[in-house]
């Protein structure tokens, strides 16, 4: 683009020439930071550990399904998907694009300098953060005060030892679910 | 800069901003309202206590209607970016790209009903809703259209983030015809609450939104971590990705036409077959979402430098340090052009 700007660089400068990974290191210096470049990269990383947790759902998902009895209990499965989709709409769809890429592009493309209110941009990646707390268990006043994470990994855990102790998997998978004739598809 | 000289990137999220502002409040207000019957149990949702249900679907969807397009306006947005860079061209109709995302932002408030053709409202009700959410496909399809009338005559190049770009083009199109087919009233009530609406969203999500992030992430790593990644395979991945994906969706269309209903724990022993593929799909797409993970994070360490503009892009982040410093710019600068500036076809021939 031709404008009246000059490239920051210095020609012929140090090998890697300061930039916002190098200019501090330390925890600190990320945890605190008020570039939206440096809370872009928080959010990728966060959001990357989101869509590998929300996947994993997506598989348990995939996994139950290939069973017409399906493999876990119903009201499992029915946590399953709901924390597939939690997590996959709030703490992954949502913030994807502009809160990495955004946050990131947005005040370059436009020639500026960083976003508006950077310690706002920072608070909201701390309220992302905090969001997740409530993902696994909610507050005493909603209702459903169950550990999801907890209770999933209780009966995956409970699968993986029936897979063990039993070499006919296809009759143990029908047995472990030893309610299934109740949910039964009738048509 | 000026309005009109803005990247379709930054009207994609000016549109995004807008629908966040606006749209948020009512979720957090719909929240607010469930804490206030659970803690002080006055009746507004539960009927058990006198309240409605019904009010809080529609406060639900008048929300999560427009948020749909909170994720999908921006993977729009990056991909207009990419496409105009890999074929070496001025967005077609720049100024109806960045119209229609205004558009989508306007028209994704007033179409929610058509989550609820089955919920008792009105035909009356629906026959409207049903309209405007036909009306809404007009300014998804207007980008589709200005995308590929792009590439015509561009100079197109297969670089990943392209790869991606093809790949959204046209996983979206599906996700967003077959939306039309959910839109349509007659259909819908035979459709609705089936794996036909699972594998929809799942191909304007994943197809859409997921693949332009990676597309988005592909074109900008360079100047995020000033180093490039292995175009081999950025190459495989993308293909991988969209050949798991597919096998994951296609089967789940097929799985709702037969009626399967989405969100039960059992289904009839006919359908296993088609269950079974799409595990075997999401299997293969699980494993290819690694290989970007894996492939990224070692160029960000161990990746050859990339330089300030290794795809020879035109827009301002592409004039500075890569990666940049942390102020970005030393002077503000005086945008004196648009960002597509890629000159007359010839030129860029060879590129």
């Amino acid at each position: 683009m031709a404008t009246t700007y000059q490239p920051t660089t210095p020609e012929a400068a140090a090998e890697e020439p300061v930039n916002y990974l190098n200019v501090e290191y330390g925890w600190k210096s990320w945890l605190f930071t008020t570039d939206h470049k440096r809370i872009a990269m928080l959010y990728l990383w966060s959001i990357t550990v989101m869509f590998i947790i929300g996947g994993a759902f997506a598989m348990l998902v995939r996994i139950h399904l290939t069973q017409p009895t399906g493999l876990f209990p119903p009201e499992i499965y029915n946590r399953l998907f709901t924390m597939h989709g939690v997590i996959m709409i709030f703490f992954f769809l949502v913030p994807s694009i502009p809160a990495t890429l955004g946050n990131f592009l947005l005040p370059i493309q436009i020639g500026a300098k960083d976003l508006a209110f950077p310690r706002v941009n920072l608070l909201s990646w701390y309220l992302y953060i905090g969001g997740f707390r409530y993902l696994r268990r909610g507050p005493r006043w909603c209702g459903y005060r169950l550990d999801f994470l907890r209770t999933v990994q209780h009966h995956l855990f409970k699968l993986l030892r029936s897979f063990r102790r039993h070499r006919r998997l296809h009759r143990r998978l029908l047995l472990y679910h030893h309610r299934s004739e109740f949910y039964r598809y009738r048509a | 800069m000026s309005w009109m000289r803005l990247p379709l990137f930054i009207w994609a999220h000016y549109a995004t901003g807008l629908i966040q502002i606006l749209g948020t409040p009512v979720v957090a207000i719909a929240l607010v309202l469930v804490a206030v019957e659970r803690i002080m149990h006055v009746g507004i949702f539960d009927p058990n206590v006198g309240g409605d249900p019904i009010l809080f679907q529609h406060i639900f969807w008048f929300y999560s209607h427009p948020a749909v397009y909170i994720m999908i306006l921006p993977g729009m947005g990056v991909i207009s970016e990419v496409i105009a860079c890999f074929s070496r061209k001025r967005p077609f109709g720049y100024e109806f790209i960045a119209a229609s995302s205004m558009g989508i932002a306007i028209l994704g408030f007033i179409v929610w009903g058509h989550h609820m053709f089955v919920t008792g409202q009105s035909v009356y009700t629906g026959i409207v809703f049903s309209f405007l959410t036909f009306f809404v496909a007009v300014p998804s399809a207007i980008k589709v259209f200005n995308w590929t009338a792009t590439m015509y005559k561009g100079s197109v190049t297969f670089e990943s983030p392209m790869l991606y770009s093809f790949a959204f083009i046209g996983l979206f199109t599906i996700g967003g015809l077959t939306g039309l087919f959910l839109s349509t009233m007659a259909t819908d009530v035979a459709l609705h609450g089936t794996y036909f609406v699972v594998a929809h969203f799942h191909f304007v999500m994943v197809g859409g939104m997921v693949v332009a992030f990676l597309a988005g992430l592909h074109f900008w790593w360079p100047k995020i971590c000033g180093r490039m990644y292995s175009e081999p395979w950025a190459k495989f991945a993308a293909l991988l990705i969209f050949a798991g994906f597919n096998l994951t969706f296609l089967p789940q269309f097929v799985l709702g036409y037969l009626g399967m209903p989405r969100r039960y724990a059992a289904y009839p022993p006919e359908f296993q077959v088609l269950n079974v593929l799409s595990t075997a799909g999401a299997s293969i797409l699980g494993t290819a979402f690694f290989i970007p993970m894996i492939y990224l994070t070692y160029a960000w360490f161990w990746g050859p430098k990339a330089g300030n503009n290794p795809w020879q892009a035109k827009g301002l982040e592409w004039e500075i340090q890569s990666p940049p410093t942390t102020y970005n710019f030393d002077v503000t600068p005086t945008v004196t052009e648009e960002a597509y500036n890629y000159g007359p076809w010839e030129e860029n021939k060879v590129a």
